[in-house]
Order: structure tokens, then sequence, then C-alpha cells
């Protein structure tokens, strides 16, 4: 456990500083100087996080913080940096269900210490993606666990996750994608879950070409289609080479070159996940679960932002997938 | 092996740490981001914004006038455009009112309702630049139409 513990003091010694001097920043408020809510108006950014619906979970931790040290920026971050550090602990539970502990660890010290996950920590309008990943998380350890009680215990987590964000209601599906995946990536079933994604998927790339969406860009459904897998390589990318992380990622002016090196990488990686099902389950296990956990993106939709806060919980599975490739070399 | 897990952890954080110091306040995040984006509309007026509640009108301006000229890109949504077009201008509109140059304000906010008759920002700041130039009237009817549109506005009296 020496890994994990060293990555929560490291985790401690990156954020503490921006605890105690980081002001409250909510952009999308600001950009018009008659909006009343300011940066500078740390009681106005509380009241619009904290009214944002129908996010009660979150929104209860913003207003629950508020009510211990009000209009307060340090106790709004200082949550965000607690809930971080619960999340790496309880990915060490949920990883230790199928990884060696060491490989769990890592998986755990990747969350606490990648910089994919600064913006999730030091942005306090995140809180709702912090506090739905505690509750996944929380509730694929415990449908793990208590196998008969599974899909009640799924149920009642779905419920309380969805309070947390939306998007986390893709809890039902990832505890399912981990309940199958040993015994369909061996006997090939694995197409029945692929399958009607595969298919949702390109449903929802056919509607949004055909509907005349100005936010949607007239790209039609092909051109939409390579902006989805290019804004899905950049999210990964930053993971590969965590540079050049922003705010504001800019995927409107990309190269044609860089769409295409996109599909091919989504392609490549896909096949090749595929290939090593068997002897490297945990690689398909990963991807599919980034991919499930994204999904919400693709139906809601991507037009021109690149939220590095939006993937703190799909980039679970490949921090998964780093640690089962980190412990089995460990074991060898 | 221990020794590179360990390396890289301490690497992690340092680039962590690095990437969490653009997150001190709104002008260092967006400063970054422009610095990342340069073209985009979105970062350029939330710079612009930054500044202006920085008190640095100057820069703000500035950063207003590279968002108007990029919000024409092509490339960009068509309501990425006209969003972008129609805040910039709006956000010039109500610098140039603090410069006291009300009539290049309504000239501005004009523009910006001709496009966009029901953007709610425009509406307040086109207010401001009537309320400036003593138009009361006018005034308080397009504070009054912009808090319809977006009761997040605030509510404001023509006092000239």
């Amino acid at each position: 456990m020496r890994t994990l513990i060293l990555a929560s003091v490291l985790a401690c010694a990156v954020y503490g500083p921006g605890v105690w001097s980081h002001q409250l920043v909510y952009e999308d408020d600001q950009m018009m100087p008659v909006r009343p809510v300011v940066a500078s108006d740390a009681a106005q950014i509380v009241k619009s996080l904290a009214t944002a619906q129908p996010r009660v979970l979150s929104t209860a931790t913003i207003w629950g913080l508020d009510a211990i040290v009000p209009q307060s920026a340090r106790i709004q971050h200082l949550g965000n940096l607690a809930f971080h550090l619960l999340n790496g602990w309880l990915l060490y539970a949920v990883a230790g269900l199928w990884l060696s502990s060491l490989g769990a660890q890592v998986a755990g010290s990747l969350l606490l210490l990648h910089p994919a996950n600064t913006q999730a920590v030091n942005y306090v309008a995140a809180r709702p993606d912090l506090v739905a990943t505690a509750v996944v998380l929380t509730t694929i350890y415990l449908a793990m666990t208590y196998g008969r009680l599974c899909w009640v215990i799924v149920l009642v987590g779905c419920g309380l996750a969805v309070t947390a964000k939306e998007s986390a209601i893709v809890v039902v599906p990832l505890v399912w994608w981990l309940l199958i995946r040993e015994d369909t990536f061996r006997k090939g079933y694995v197409w029945l879950f692929v399958l009607p994604l595969m298919g949702l998927t390109i449903c929802r790339i056919l509607t949004y070409g055909e509907l005349s969406d100005q936010h949607v860009m007239s790209r039609g459904p092909i051109g939409y289609a390579a902006l989805q897998a290019t804004l899905l390589f950049e999210y990964l990318s930053r993971v590969i080479w965590p540079v050049g992380l922003s705010i504001d990622h800019d995927p409107e002016v990309y190269t044609g070159w860089y769409v295409v090196l996109a599909l091919v990488s989504w392609a490549a990686l896909c096949v090749a996940a595929w290939r090593v099902r068997r002897h490297w389950p945990m690689a398909l296990t990963g991807i599919g679960f980034y991919l499930v956990a994204i999904a919400p993106r693709f139906v809601v939709r991507f037009s021109e932002y690149v939220n590095e806060h939006q993937t703190y919980l799909p980039l679970v599975g490949i921090w998964i997938l780093i640690g089962s490739a980190w412990g089995s070399r460990e074991d060898a | 092996m221990q020794w590179v897990g360990v390396v890289g952890l301490v690497f992690l954080s340092i680039l962590s740490w690095d990437r969490s110091r653009d997150w001190t306040d709104d002008l260092t995040i967006w400063r970054a981001a422009v610095a990342h984006a340069p073209l985009k509309p979105r970062a350029l007026i939330n710079l612009g914004r930054a500044y202006d509640r920085n008190g640095d009108l100057e820069a703000a301006a500035s950063a207003y006038q590279a968002a108007l000229g990029q919000s024409f890109d092509e490339r960009r949504s068509l309501y990425t455009q006209k969003f972008s077009r129609a805040a910039s201008q709006s956000n010039l509109a109500r610098i140039l009112v603090m410069y006291l140059q009300p009539a290049a304000a309504l000239s501005l906010t004009e523009t910006v309702l001709e496009e966009w008759p029901t953007f709610p920002p425009g509406l307040f700041n086109h207010g401001v630049a009537l309320e400036a130039l003593g138009r009361c009237d006018e005034a308080t009817a397009a504070y009054a139409q912009a808090r319809a549109l977006d009761p997040n506005i605030p509510e404001r009296r023509c006092e000239h």
C-alpha cells in the first residue's frame, strides 16, 4: 500500500497550495459583463453552483461546505481535493477486484496524480464529476462484492449517481460490462454488447447529420463522426502525452491529417485490445470502460467543447488498463 | 522497476503542480487558454472579461477585438460565429461607454441587435449606451426586454 500512500501525500503536496490560494473560477457566467455572477463574488458563485439542477447530491456538497465556512473558496477547493483523494482509494479497492495489489495501487495513483485530472480537482464547478465518480466506484465495488444483491445495489447506486451528475447513469452498463467481460470475451458474445452500442452511435451520428441544429455545424454525418473520433483521440492523447492541457481546446480548427490520425488510432487501439482479449482481458475491459463511460458525451453532443473534467470517470478505465499492465509486469 | 514507478509518480506530480498554477484566478486560466488556443473566440472573450474585471480596459478591448476578428472563421459552427460576434461587440460597447464614447457604443450594440435581436446581454448593453446618451425611456425599455429574455440579467434603472 506504500505506493498509494506516497501518491496520496504527493497529491496533497500538488493540490494543497491551490486550496489555500486559488480563487473560484466559473467561466461561463463571466463571459458577459452584465451577468451578476462574477468570480470575485464567492457567495454568488456558490449560489450559482448550488442551484444547478437537478444535481441534488453535488449541490448538497457545495451547500454543506458553504454552511461550514460561508463564502469561502478554500473550503470548496478543499472539498474537491477530499473527493479526489477518496476516488483514488476507491479505485484502488475496485481495481483490486481484478488486479494485483501493486496494479491496483498504480491505477489509484494515476487517478490521483495524472495531470489530465487537474481540471476536475481545481475547478469547483467540476464537483459533480468527482461526486459521481465516487458513487459509481462505490456502486461497482459493492455490486461486485455482493453478487446476490448486485442489481439492487446497481439500481440504488444509479439513482444516487444521477443526482450527482446525469451522465453517471452509465453505472448500469459499466457494471454489466464488468460482470460479463470474461465469459463474453472468451465466447465471443461480446458482440451482444458491442453491436447495440455501435448501432445507437451510428443512429445518433446520422440523426445529427440530418438535423440542421446550428450548434452541430453543417458537417454532415461523416464530418460529425470524424469530429467525435477526433475529440475522443484528443482526450486520450492527453493521457499519453500530458502537456498542452487547457480549459479550452480548439478542435474545430484541427487539420485533416489529425482527424485521419485520430480515426486510425482508435481503430488500431480497438483491434489491438480485441486481439489480446484472451491473455490480457483487462485491455479490452479498460477501453470498453472508457468508451461506455464517455458515451453520454456523444448523446448530448460534442460541439466545440473539450472539457478535461468530463473524462474524470471515463479515464478510470485507462488507469485500470495501465495498472493491469504494470502489475502483471511486476508479477512476472 | 520500483524506482521507475516512483520517478514516474514524481514526474506526474510536477506536471500536475505546474498545470494547477494555471487555475489560480480568471486571468491565469484564460491566459493559459489563449496561449493554447489563440484563435478560439470563447477563450479570447473570457480573457477580455478577466482583464475587464481587473480594470485593464485596454487589454480587455484588445482581446474582444481579437475575438471579433476570429468570429468570422467559417470552420466554426454558425452558432459559435454568431455568439462570438454578439458577445465581443456587446462587451466592447460597454468599454466604449466607460471611455465616454456612447455614440460609438450604441452603433456597436445596434449591429449586434441587427444580427441577433433577442440577445439579452446585447439588449442590456444597448440600454447602457442609450442611458449614457440620455435616452432614458429607450434604455428602460431595453433593460426590461433583456430581463424578460434572461432573468439572470441584473435589474437596472436609468438614472440619467
